[in-house]
């Protein structure tokens, strides 16, 4: 079997006495959807931003790409793949969704900080992103300034940046939450087309969507990994139906 | 924290640039045509400003960081040329590039502690930071100390006294802005620019993007010095004069609101914003000795009707269209 | 020896210099911290309720002829022109960007600065030192001090008391803290934040205007004089951290201290290289500067400040 893409090892976060991330250890392999689930106030934001950079740990190890990435600032792993979305719709709002999306091809780009050509006619990098707009059907939309969006539109415009980053590993926090029927199917669909090539850890309140996607899952329980196994392992788990799933919600 | 005013500040109009350029350029002949000979004069530090402006608006308006210590790097540009000329080093080979030096440099030194910080605290550690230089010149005693230092001289050009032609220290300044105010749309239109943009908007997006935010930012402080420096070096020259004066952080307040008053972040809008400003100053000192009585709630108005009501109005639909911020 | 004991009082004069400036910073900047936590709200205004306090203890000390009762009024009048401002000025900039907040202070400033002006002149007025409190006190040695600067020591202290046990002991009091360290519980814990800002802000001028009032005698009373203060204040609430009262206090004294001695014995060094005037000019400015890079070094070192409000990161 490969070796993961991303192992946390017994990753610790306290507030005060208050212990939010509590020995925590999961794999994802390279071409797995690990789904991490857990009722509100489990710790899964706080996972996915321990494992991002925005929150250092206070013990426990992370390795990613076979690299130790605790000590790297958050821009260091965006650049080495290990790319996220926000729980709360993060964009540049007064910028347009092209330039919001070309914002992240140039991040990868040659000489993504160029101080003298002009970047918003740099034919190449809108071209690609227009091919990243197109995947998450938001290509007509290109010219509008990105608060204009609508809310589903907006997270659709989190996966393109995402996607133009050419992640190694996707950490989507809560990726369908505020999300319609038929939005939701449709990011569902793009998420599954993906699967395989690149690895995702899904935090995700919808369980269709984790049930349907997951190989995995990992449930979290007042910061503890209480299960980790197949969706339909999880499902049947006495201990994860007492914890989380209530009775007969699956 | 500046409310964003839409995608227009990633495309600043060249039309009005071009326009105020063309403008200014005939200021000279208009003056003799007319016999108000102390207009090249006064356009000429109105346009010194301008040029501080402009820097200032690189990073309060693109970068969105409140500079409150902006004027202690005019301070520095003209006290290394003014100091150089008093020393019989004055040609300008020399001083206007280590005016910039020097800027660039202490912009970059400060940089690294202030924009650690954010909010008010930045405002204060600039703050803090511009005291600092205007102390530092109060303390140079050699060089006048609280005083100032009357210069013998303007700076040489490769030893020939020409800026102490008028017209001709007149058209010099007036390419130096113009210079700038390119170099400074080329910058924002850029894709370092266009991070700088979005980390004002969305500084941990920016981040989560993979950029080094902080070290964007440093760099286009550093760049906002450098040019600083060269309106020093400018001020220097034109009053033969240095003060510490030119450091005080009410000089600071000066210049943002010249930045508000053109429309931050529009670049041209801060050297039209110098204009207004200092002809407006011009004015009412002409009417009143008093004019700050008039000036000060001018500002107060101005900040609570338009500015300040347009960008509040900017803040709530923001709000209401429930952008968030990671 | 004799040197030796020389030294020690004109130091110890330093030290309670020193501490009399801290305590009338404290004063300023303690209604700037609290304003600044709870409401964040940046009021480069501040120091000119100083400068009024100051003004307005010569005028009505001058006119009453008796200085507890010019006091009084003067405290009144800095309160209703602190609340005048806050109303019109202040309110509507609560919700406004730190830009707009201290552009429209700074329009303030020029303007009472001016009016100041242009009331009672350029010059600066003298107010007399109050004839219980005339004198000095011998600090051994034939070294005497002033028995004003104690009072005005005692006064900073005894208010620092007053405002520690306001803040930590009353109802008000924790609102005030709970602003201070989050600033949007407030109105989820149901309180009347207009009411409360508006307390917070008469507070603060009222004090402000008691450390103008009380340095009235010993400083002159000038346009422009809260300019200074107001940013030595600032300086001291950022080294202290923001919205915190303790904070504010040490920051005071630290910055008084250092101040005062940085720029007596500088001289001194400085006099080793040049003549006594040069010396003196030089020393004006650098010690001036030490509070800056003091600062500089603290923030690098702990953003938060020294002693930042609890539960405030």
């Amino acid at each position: 079997m490969a070796d993961p893409i991303l192992s946390v090892r017994n990753l610790q976060k306290h507030y005060g006495a208050i212990c939010v991330t509590n020995h925590v250890s999961l794999d994802v392999m390279p071409d797995e959807i690990h789904a991490v689930i857990g009722p509100n106030g489990a710790g899964k934001t706080t996972l996915i931003h321990q494992i991002t950079g925005h929150l250092k740990p206070d013990g426990g190890s992370l390795v990613y790409d076979g690299q130790n990435i605790a000590n790297l600032p958050m821009q260091r792993r965006a650049r080495m793949g290990l790319v996220r979305t926000f729980q709360i719709t993060s964009i540049v709002g007064s910028l347009t969704v092209l330039d919001n999306v070309a914002l992240a091809v140039q991040s990868i780009a040659h000489n993504p900080l160029d101080l003298w050509a002009n970047a918003y006619q740099d034919k190449a990098l809108n071209d690609q992103a227009l091919v990243y707009l197109d995947q998450v059907g938001l290509a007509e939309r290109h010219s509008v300034e990105a608060r204009h969006l609508s809310h589903g539109e907006k997270r659709a415009l989190e996966i393109a940046m995402a996607l133009a980053l050419k992640p190694k590993l996707l950490l989507l926090d809560e990726p369908m939450a505020g999300m319609g029927h038929d939005e939701t199917q449709r990011l569902l669909s793009l998420l599954q087309r993906f699967k395989g090539q690149i690895a995702m850890l899904l935090v995700e309140h919808d369980m269709d969507a984790v049930f349907s996607l997951a190989d995995r899952v990992s449930v979290l329980v007042d910061g503890e990994v209480i299960a980790c196994a197949t969706p339909a392992l999880v499902r049947q788990d006495p201990r994860v139906r007492a914890a989380y799933l209530g009775d007969g919600d699956v | 924290m500046i409310p964003s005013a839409g995608a227009a500040q990633a495309h600043p109009m060249q039309g009005p640039a071009i326009f105020l350029g063309s403008v200014l350029a005939l200021i000279p002949l208009a003056s003799v045509l007319t016999g108000q000979s102390h207009w090249v004069p006064l356009c000429t530090q109105i346009m010194i400003f301008a040029l501080a402006a402009l820097s200032l608006d690189l990073v309060l308006g693109i970068g969105g960081l409140v500079s409150f210590g902006h004027a202690a790097l005019i301070g520095i540009g003209a006290y290394t040329t003014g100091i150089l000329i008093k020393e019989g080093w004055g040609d300008t080979l020399l001083c206007l590039p280590l005016s910039m030096l020097v800027c660039a440099c202490f912009a970059y030194v400060t940089g690294l502690v202030a924009l650690k910080t954010r909010g008010v605290t930045f405002i204060m550690i600039t703050l803090a930071f511009g005291q600092m230089i205007y102390f530092a010149a109060q303390s140079l005693y050699r060089y006048g100390g609280d005083d100032g230092l009357t210069l013998p001289k303007r700076a040489t050009v490769l030893g020939q006294a020409f800026l102490n032609n008028k017209i001709v220290f007149y058209y010099l300044t007036l390419i130096c802005l113009l210079l700038c105010l390119f170099a400074v749309m080329r910058i924002v239109q850029s894709r370092f620019g266009r991070v700088l943009l979005g980390a004002r908007d969305n500084e941990i997006r920016m981040t989560a993007l993979g950029y080094d935010v902080f070290r964007v930012r440093l760099k286009a402080y550093t760049i906002s010095g450098m040019m600083a420096g060269l309106s020093g070096f400018l001020l220097a020259n034109q009053t033969e004069f240095v003060s510490p004066a030119f450091a005080s952080w009410q000089r600071s307040g000066d210049l943002i609101f010249m930045v508000i008053l053109g429309g931050v972040g529009s670049l041209w809008g801060a050297v039209a914003g110098a204009f207004a400003f200092m002809l407006l100053e011009e004015g009412l000192s002409g009417l009143t000795e008093n004019w700050k009585v008039i000036f000060g709630p001018l500002i107060i108005v101005f900040v609570l009707f338009s500015q300040g009501g347009l960008s509040r109005l900017l803040v709530l639909l923001h709000k209401d269209r429930g952008q968030g911020h990671g | 020896m004799v040197r030796c004991e020389v030294f020690m009082s004109l130091f110890a004069i330093q030290i309670l210099n020193g501490l009399q400036l801290g305590l009338l910073m404290f004063m300023v900047a303690a209604g700037l911290t609290l304003v600044f936590g709870v409401m964040d709200f940046i009021n480069l205004a501040h120091g000119v309720q100083y400068m009024i306090g100051a003004y307005l203890a010569a005028v009505m000390i001058a006119l009453t002829g008796h200085y507890v009762v010019g006091l009084v009024l003067a405290l009144i009048g800095v309160l209703l022109i602190g609340l005048l401002l806050e109303h019109v000025v202040f309110r509507p900039l609560y919700q406004r960007s730190h830009l707009d907040q201290v552009l429209a202070t700074f329009g303030l400033i020029l303007f009472l600065n001016q009016g100041v002006k242009m009331v009672f002149g350029a010059s600066p007025l003298s107010v007399p030192i109050p004839s219980w409190f005339e004198g000095a006190v011998l600090l051994g040695d034939g070294i005497l001090y002033p028995l004003y600067r104690f009072v005005i020591i005692a006064a900073g202290l005894i208010m620092a008391l007053l405002l520690w046990l306001g803040v930590e002991k009353t109802r008000i009091g924790m609102q005030v803290r709970a602003g201070a360290s989050h600033p949007d519980m407030l109105s989820a814990l149901g309180v009347d934040v207009r009411r409360l800002f508006m307390l917070i802000f008469a507070l603060g001028s009222v004090l402000a205007g008691f450390a103008g009032a009380l340095a009235a005698p010993i400083l002159s009373v000038e346009p422009g004089m809260g300019d200074q203060i107001l940013i030595l204040a600032f300086v001291v609430i950022v080294i202290g951290g923001i919205g915190s009262i303790r904070g504010a206090f040490a920051g005071a004294l630290l910055v008084g201290l250092i101040d005062t001695l940085a720029r007596s014995y500088m001289v001194d060094v400085l006099r080793l290289f040049t003549g006594a005037a040069a010396a003196r000019g030089i020393a004006n400015g650098l010690s001036s500067m030490f509070i800056y890079i003091l600062m500089a070094i603290v923030l690098f070192l702990r953003p938060q400040g020294l002693f930042p409000a609890r539960g405030r990161s």
